[in-house]
């Protein structure tokens, strides 16, 4: 073994001991403030107002792949804005995660597609790299353990899948929109013409 | 600066079910009563937009001063006390499940039975009038199928909610094992009644209905108000009850959201302000007399505060149940509830939800966007059926509301603090509960069975804190609800509870505020 490997193993070994070593209490301590650290949180104290006209173009475009057409619906830009334009007046921090998500998306157009473009003029599969080059670590996350989600991505592109994406998708999902995926007309919040269909299989959903 | 107001017959602190069905009780009998409630008066117009704040994610009954609701935690679990209550003209009721059910009448006498905890002072047979009055005051619909449920003296007022397509698939699995599944009685009309519409299926059930087709306490007081009796005063926020050199309370003083304070006198006092308020309120009205609290001669109030920890056990079944009709369950069994050998296994209950995740819940936690998640939820939707698990937890000393003079509210009043954990008691009887879901899930050859045991959830069912008793060394109030200690004072809700069984509370509060009522009238208001 080299000089520099027996080095590296020498001061590997004594680092584990002293962790090992250090209080247990510590070493949880340590791994909450990291945690705390990197969990995306709302600024409070930051502005509530509209978007730009170039911003929500941006996450209009974002909506196309995020939660494109399907058989039964078309992306309705309409509900999206409004309900942006809700969130962003209404709930303190909510301009400010959309603002930076809208420049998040422009500035890895930059990067991982051409210089020149924003994420706007992309097609629908162009746009669908970016997302991916900003969130792979979400789909990692997703699909292993939430930590290493937070461990692995950057605040930046944290804050960007909790405060803008999920806030779209909850809203479509959440929406007549959303249930017609799964064949419903009816919920939630929209009557049923019969309440007692529901002790039947399959009436009241869409063919 | 402080104004006073007329003497009134009766003031009742909080406008939810117990205090808004006492209102109404009383005013209908000619007593002239004031209702004082911190929270806000809804409007029922205002429902559909309750309805579409729900809809968008957006919590509708968030607190008109979130500073004046702050609470700390103590003990073994942090109980989420705002995730569940609300304050409001109406109270929690607001936005609950309306499941409408009597106690069983082993719940009464746990001690005599069992050995467990404390009898009540009253029994079934003694209340079993007054339940048969609340249903038919909320309005249930139900049916008497339930064969573990005690003796009933008269029929639901509607007919119940046949079951859901979900659960009938369930059904299928619970008989191969011999457990029977019965109707759910909601205090939600299945037919037009008092009134309001029939159920439309709206689905938003918990945290509104946008039609009142599901009953809320707003609907007593706003009765209660048309008896030309009682006046309704909201965002008013009982600070401390003041007593006079006679031992009897002679006003409360209630504060205002700019602060300013004013007196409510009147002959006789019901604190009606859900379990955590109502206690909080007592011990806030200290004096000479009373230097730890009023009617807390006992030192208990405050104490024995109890929930029901729930667990939902869920597996995947290879059909689909379209679950998300209605906004609620539509069967349950109550094979459990009362065990013979309580001491050994403790009570619990089985819900049978036909949900599992929505689309948003699946794509919240999905990996995936575009059109990778709308397969992903096209795969998933649909297939999962859950039982939930609601748990009766034991009263324990341990468990307690009490004020934490290190933080202040919005008034500078000192917050309370909640210190709460389980026993022995409540984790076995999840052990067994949670065994035989699995083998219901089993029966209906489900996969992927999950049990969130390490996220155990609760009800918002906030019990004790008050207890009734024939002892006032050992109980704060006696079997009509009266205070030992303070002859012009009741406390009505469900921080009287002597135990919390295992089904939920809110007709039984119902019905001993019914029951207290009657007592009140016959004290005439008044405080000899």
């Amino acid at each position: 073994m080299k000089r520099r490997g027996f080095l590296f193993v020498w001061l590997f070994f004594v680092g584990g001991l002293l962790t090992v070593k250090a209080s247990p209490l510590a070493l949880i301590n340590l791994k909450k403030r990291f945690l705390t650290y990197k969990k995306p949180k709302l600024d409070e104290n930051s502005l509530t107002g509209t978007l730009s006209d170039a911003e929500m173009r941006t996450i209009l475009a974002l909506v196309e792949v995020a939660a494109p057409r399907t058989k039964m619906q078309s992306v309705d830009h309409e509900f999206f804005q409004r309900h942006v334009n809700n969130k962003t007046s209404n709930v303190k921090g909510y301009l400010k995660e959309y603002r930076e998500g809208a420049k998040l998306l422009d500035e890895t157009t930059h990067k991982v597609i051409d210089h020149r473009q924003d994420f706007v003029a992309l097609s629908v599969a162009e746009r669908n790299t970016v997302l991916e080059a900003i969130l792979w670590k979400y789909r990692a996350g997703a699909i292993l353990k939430p930590r290493v989600e937070l461990l692995l991505a950057s605040r930046t592109a944290l804050s960007f899948r909790e405060f803008v994406l999920k806030d779209l998708l909850a809203a479509f999902y959440r929406s007549g929109m959303g249930w017609a995926l799964v064949g419903y007309i009816h919920y939630p919040g929209t009557p049923a013409a019969d309440p007692f269909d529901y002790a039947k299989p399959n009436v009241d959903l869409l063919s | 600066m402080k104004s006073e107001r007329a003497i009134a017959d009766v003031c009742i602190i909080g406008a939810g079910l117990a205090g808004g069905i006492l209102a109404y009780e009383l005013g209908r009998q000619g007593v002239k009563v004031v209702v004082l409630e911190a929270g806000l008066w809804h409007n029922s117009e205002d429902k559909y937009e309750y309805m579409e704040k729900h809809l968008r994610g957006v919590r509708p009954w968030a607190p008109d001063i979130p500073e004046r609701d702050t609470y700390t935690n103590a003990g073994e679990i942090l109980y989420p006390l705002h995730r569940f209550r609300v304050k409001g003209v109406g109270g929690t009721t607001l936005h609950w499940s309306a499941v409408s059910l009597r106690l069983h009448e082993t719940d009464f006498c746990m001690k005599s039975l069992y050995g467990l905890a404390e009898d009540w002072p009253l029994n079934y047979a003694e209340l079993e009038p007054y339940y048969g009055k609340a249903e038919a005051a909320l309005g249930v619909a139900g049916v008497a199928d339930n064969p573990f449920a005690s003796h009933r003296s008269s029929d639901y007022p509607l007919p119940p909610f046949p079951y859901s397509y979900a659960n009938q698939i369930v059904k299928l699995g619970c008989d191969k094992l011999g457990i029977t599944m019965h109707h759910v009685p909601y205090a939600r009309n299945s037919l037009p009644s008092q009134g309001r519409p029939s159920c439309r299926a709206f689905g938003t059930c918990i945290p509104v209905c946008p039609i009142e087709a599901q009953y809320n306490a707003a609907v007593h007081v706003r009765l209660a108000e048309g008896t030309g009796n009682v006046t309704v005063h909201p965002q008013a926020n009982a600070v401390r009850m003041n007593i006079s050199s006679t031992g009897l309370i002679e006003s409360v003083t209630y504060a205002k959201p700019d602060k300013s304070e004013q007196e409510q006198r009147a002959r006789l006092f019901v604190v009606a302000a859900h379990a955590v308020e109502s206690a909080r309120l007592l011990l806030l009205s200290t004096s000479s007399r009373f230097p730890y609290g009023l009617a807390n001669q006992s030192g208990l109030v405050g104490k024995y505060f109890m929930e029901h920890p729930y667990v939902i056990v869920a597996g995947r079944l290879k059909q689909s149940l379209f679950p998300y009709r209605i906004g609620f369950h539509t069967a349950e069994t109550h094979q459990f509830v009362a065990p013979n050998r309580r001491e050994i296994v403790g009570a619990f209950k089985f819900d049978f939800e036909g949900g599992g995740p929505g689309p948003a819940e699946i794509a919240l936690e999905s990996g995936h966007w575009g059109a990778d998640l709308q397969k992903e939820i096209r795969e998933t939707f649909g297939h999962s059926a859950q039982i939930g698990i609601l748990l009766e937890q034991l009263p324990s000393e341990k468990n307690t509301v009490t004020l934490d003079e290190k933080v202040n509210d919005y008034f500078g009043n000192p917050v309370p603090r909640i210190t709460y954990s389980f026993g022995e008691y409540e984790k076995n009887a999840l052990g067994v509960a949670r065994k035989k879901a699995e083998e219901i899930l089993g029966a209906l050859a489900a996969t992927q069975i999950v049990v969130d045991q390490q996220n155990i959830g609760f009800c918002g069912h906030h019990i004790g804190t008050c207890r009734m008793g024939d002892n006032p060394e050992t109980s704060v109030v006696n079997r009509d609800l009266r205070a030992h200690d303070v002859k012009n004072l009741f406390v009505v809700g469900s921080s009287v509870f002597v135990t919390g069984a295992a089904v939920n509370p809110s007709l039984t509060i119902a019905a001993l505020a019914i029951r207290a009522a009657n007592h009140i009238l016959k004290v005439g208001g008044a405080s000899s």
